[in-house]
């Protein structure tokens, strides 16, 4: 009897039991049922439970209905022609820049990356000017005699899709380069050398050697490309090519009380990105780290032959240039006073701006941004640490799973998460019959319809939690754990050495990964567009969206400025994010 | 403060890192823990720290189980083994950490660490960051940090493994006058077996997360309880025999080199053993009359001065340390040698 209880009293010191740990692991639980899957099951019970009993009614409907077939079929489309389009991009820059040293390179692989914070959002206002049938590209081609007007190339094509592909394909190229080179570099040249010394060279060696070794890497990037261009709600919202899922949704919200056949939907896109996502960290698996952690060898770069190396400048530049146009539209846009039949503006103004900070609506939408924005960098700050400090430094045994839940927000499309909220927070009152304080409280405090505040920090925490999570994980394991048992063993307290010792070491990447987690929150469009309902509550995002469909002729215009100042806010914080930490800053965006 | 490890086992999933292992350290003590990398020593520290909680068994301080005490109320000092310096504090600030956590005032906080400092001879480098300090300085100031707080145990992790050759003597010599000044309790973990017999009171030898002896630096040494413990402190010649006649403490051992006489109890005849020679206790024979009469041929000589050490090989091959103090006479490779050894020098262990 004795010898029982003294042997249950015998825990690993690792997953001991402390205040801390108890204290983060409740927060962290209540935060997961209430924000993450209590809306997702509520999506789920609506979607096949709508009238108490299980049906698949709304998926048969949805199945045979010619209108949302060609929806599905439009979507699908689109993510398969952006992914392929990236891949056919990708491949050869990625190969450059693993294999072939070249001066500038430093340069042209940063400048590389800068599309993917620049918001295709934003970029589909400019898109318009330039790729339109009477848009300046075509201005262009007319005037340099190449294609005359009257038959200017439909650049847009088919209602738009092209131009939700460009920009697409655009904004996320930097992320498959990303994973591709990483992928690259990994390769130990020595694999490649042995099969150089028994004779293989050129396309061969690559298809038998290279491809393989990549490829789990290359997926990965691919499925993150799929994902995006699959849920992607703001461009074709902008671009007006809206017979896809995303934009289907979007239109079902307001009759979220009465028709399911909305959550059907969101559980297909649900469905589809949680099998990617899974495929994907099956076929990154442990391999991939086990390469990493054989570190990059030195000697792998040959300095590139001057022939190729105009092909790298030529391509390069030609890349980052097409995937500023848009942007660059944008910024023109926002500074013409008259902009139309022309390549360039006729006349220059800084009116607009003076508009942003004088106009209600935008003066509102920037003041709310930037207080959404740091409530849930805030946020995610908190939940970071606590997410990370659990599992670098508690293996406990649900330490799998808490990883999983913290990185299942990256297979959470934003438009699902912000349907969900919007469908299991709806909290009515009845005016005639005034109901508890708690309840009236709930009303106003969480229910989106009134004030979307909280709803709205939340999800671009939840959305940005991961790379948060990352960040600090990154942090806490390069930071030696006899640091923090040296604390303990003087006798400071879990929570002290966390607060004292643990903190300030990796405060660097916190601040970089509050900072990203700040400026992507800045320009977050689905959960924005979804979740503000009300006009003083919309963020930067949500009033561009509404000024562009404005009848006001200056509308547009200062629609852009809005979304150039929202550019210049994220670049900056990007700069500073990227000071702190540096290199890595690259990793926080592979799969 | 007394610390007492009563049968702790501590598995790390089907490996046992150290099994039912029990001994005591007395207040004052300066007690070692010795054992090749591996053996569970650096486990039983941390066991002891509070860092792991052992599986099975208890352990004790000043009679009090502590098993479920966490680290941070055991008052245990700690030097790590790669010192653990914060690096966003001072030397000063990493001193007064754990002063500062028992809530000190500062006027003693201020003097505390001073004093600390000024026993690790760090008194002048007080304000300099950790990344400023070469290693044997880190390592004072990880001694200091951990003395300050007047630990019940002081608890040392292969504390020199980091340092030079030179340092690592200044260093142990430092341990052994603090220990001495101050009567610190400690326990000290090391792979080195010259560490151990040079500075510990007491040493527990361990092997394979067990501990196999226990006893003064002297006893480890002369009276090994097994042929891993006799090669692994000291060089070891064995030599295998069989018991002939055991009398009144006296022993004869038949081996194909001749009949060794050993000191001994307990030993019945026809009874398989190995005689254990330390390379020290062969030396050549100066004249015919002595017992232990060993013949060799010298292999290599190496002339290292004040000793001469010589590989040499048995009739049958099996080769054979020896050492001679003040050598005489230049041995030549190919020269046969005849050496003995007291029957006291002898080391029988049991097969």
């Amino acid at each position: 009897m004795n010898r029982q209880n003294t042997q249950k009293r015998i825990t690993n010191y690792e997953s001991r039991v402390t205040p801390t740990s108890v204290g983060f692991t409740v927060l962290l639980a209540v935060f997961a049922i209430l924000f993450l899957f209590y809306p997702l099951g509520y999506i789920f019970k609506a979607a096949f439970w709508p009238n108490g009993g299980f049906t698949l009614e709304f998926f048969r409907l949805l199945f045979t209905s010619p209108f949302q077939l060609e929806c599905l079929r439009n979507s699908v489309l689109l993510s398969i022609v952006i992914t392929a389009l990236t891949t056919v991009i990708t491949l050869p820059v990625a190969h450059w820049f693993t294999r072939y040293s070249f001066p500038g390179k430093a340069i042209l692989s940063g400048l590389l990356l800068v599309p993917m914070v620049l918001p295709p959002f934003v970029g589909a206002i400019g898109v318009k000017q330039v790729f339109a049938r009477f848009g300046s590209l075509n201005l262009l081609l007319d005037k340099l005699g190449l294609v005359p007007l009257d038959n200017g190339i439909d650049w847009l094509g088919a209602g738009g899709f092209w131009g939700v592909v460009i920009l697409g394909v655009l904004h996320v190229y930097p992320i498959m380069f990303l994973n591709v080179s990483a992928a690259m570099a990994n390769v130990d040249p020595t694999l490649r050398e042995a099969a150089e010394n028994l004779g293989a060279r050129g396309w061969r060696l690559f298809r038998t050697i290279t491809l393989p070794l990549v490829m789990p890497g290359y997926f990965a990037g691919a499925i993150i490309v799929f994902i995006f261009a699959f849920t992607d709600l703001g461009t074709p919202l902008l671009i007006g090519y809206n017979r896809v899922v995303a934009v289907q949704i979007f239109d079902k919200i307001v009759e979220v009380g009465t028709n399911p056949f909305a959550y059907t939907l969101v559980i297909l896109v649900l469905l589809v990105t949680l099998v990617l996502f899974f495929v994907s960290k099956k076929l990154t698996g442990e391999k991939s780290y086990e390469m990493m952690a054989r570190g990059h060898t030195a000697g792998a770069e040959t300095p590139a032959p001057p022939r190729l190396r105009w092909w790298i400048y030529g391509g390069t530049t030609a890349l980052v240039l097409v995937s500023l146009l848009p942007h660059a539209s944008v910024v023109i846009q926002s500074f013409a006073s008259h902009w139309f039949m022309t390549i360039l503006p006729d006349q220059v103004t800084t009116q607009f701006y003076g508009e942003v900070f004088h106009h209600p609506l935008t003066l509102s939408s920037i003041r709310n941004s930037l207080l959404y924005s740091s409530l849930s960098a805030f946020l995610d700050l908190i939940l970071g640490v606590m997410i990370a400090w659990l599992l670098t430094r508690r293996r406990a045994p649900g330490a799998n799973l808490l990883d999983a839940i913290a990185m299942l927000p990256l297979a959470l499309p934003g438009i699902v998460l912000a349907f969900g909220y919007v469908a299991g927070f709806n909290i009515p009152v009845d005016p005639k019959h005034p109901p508890a304080a708690w309840y009236q409280w709930l009303h106003d405090f969480i229910d989106p319809s009134v004030n979307p505040t909280v709803l709205l920090v939340v999800s671009y925490s939840v959305r940005r939690l991961p790379y948060i999570v990352r960040a600090a994980v990154a942090g806490l394991q390069q930071t030696s754990v006899t640091l923090e048992e040296a604390s303990l063993n003087l006798g400071a307290s879990t929570f002290r050495t966390l607060r004292k010792i643990t903190l300030p070491l990796v405060m660097a990447n916190l601040i970089a990964g509050t900072i990203l987690t700040f400026s992507f929150a800045m320009l977050e469009v689905s959960d924005s567009l979804i979740l503000a309902m009300k006009e003083a509550y919309y963020p930067i995002t949500k009033g561009i969206y509404q000024l562009i469909g404005r009848v006001d002729p200056n509308a547009p215009a200062v629609a852009c400025a809005l979304g150039v100042l929202g550019m210049v806010l994220l670049a900056a914080s990007l700069l500073v994010a990227s000071k702190a930490l540096g290199k890595r800053m690259g990793q926080l965006f592979r799969a | 403060m007394n610390v007492s490890i009563q049968n702790v086992t501590k598995r790390f999933g089907a490996v046992a890192a150290a099994e039912d292992v029990s001994f005591d350290i007395q207040d004052g003590e300066l007690f070692f823990l010795l054992g090749p990398s591996g053996c569970g020593k650096t486990t039983v520290l941390r066991l002891i720290a509070g860092f792991y909680a052992p599986d099975a068994g208890e352990i004790r301080f000043d009679g009090q189980p502590v098993n479920d005490v966490p680290p941070n109320q055991r008052n245990t000092g700690m030097v790590f083994q790669n010192y653990a310096l914060w690096p966003h504090m001072t030397v000063a600030e990493n001193v007064a950490y754990g002063l500062d956590v028992r809530g000190a005032s500062r006027d003693e906080k201020e003097r505390r660490v001073r004093d600390a400092l000024a026993i690790v001879r760090m008194g002048d480098l007080a304000g300099r960051s950790p990344a400023q300090l070469s290693g044997g300085q880190q390592q004072r100031v990880a001694l200091a940090r951990a003395l300050v707080i007047n630990p019940g145990i002081l608890l040392l992790d292969e504390p020199l493994s980091n340092l030079d050759a030179k340092l690592r003597l200044e260093t142990r010599e430092e341990i052994t006058r603090i220990h001495s000044e101050t009567r610190q309790t400690m326990l000290y973990v090391t792979h080195d077996q010259k560490e151990a017999l040079s500075m510990a009171d007491r040493i527990g030898v361990m092997n394979a997360g067990r501990l196999v002896q226990m006893g003064t630096p002297r006893e480890i040494y002369r009276a090994p309880v097994s042929r891993f413990v006799a090669d692994f402190i000291g060089e070891m010649n064995f030599l295998e025999g069989k018991v002939e006649r055991a009398a009144n403490g006296e022993v004869a051992v038949a081996t194909v080199y001749g009949t060794l006489t050993a000191r001994g109890d307990g030993f019945q005849p026809g009874q398989p053993v190995t005689c254990g020679i330390r390379p020290e206790a062969l030396t050549p024979a100066h004249d015919g009359g002595s017992v232990n009469l060993i013949s060799a041929t010298v292999q290599h000589a190496t002339y290292l001065g004040e000793i001469e050490q010589y590989t040499l090989t048995l009739a049958d091959g099996q080769p054979l340390r020896s050492l001679e103090t003040n050598p005489e006479a230049v041995r030549r490779p190919g020269e046969k040698l005849t050496l003995t050894v007291r029957p006291e020098d002898i080391i029988l262990l049991r097969a």
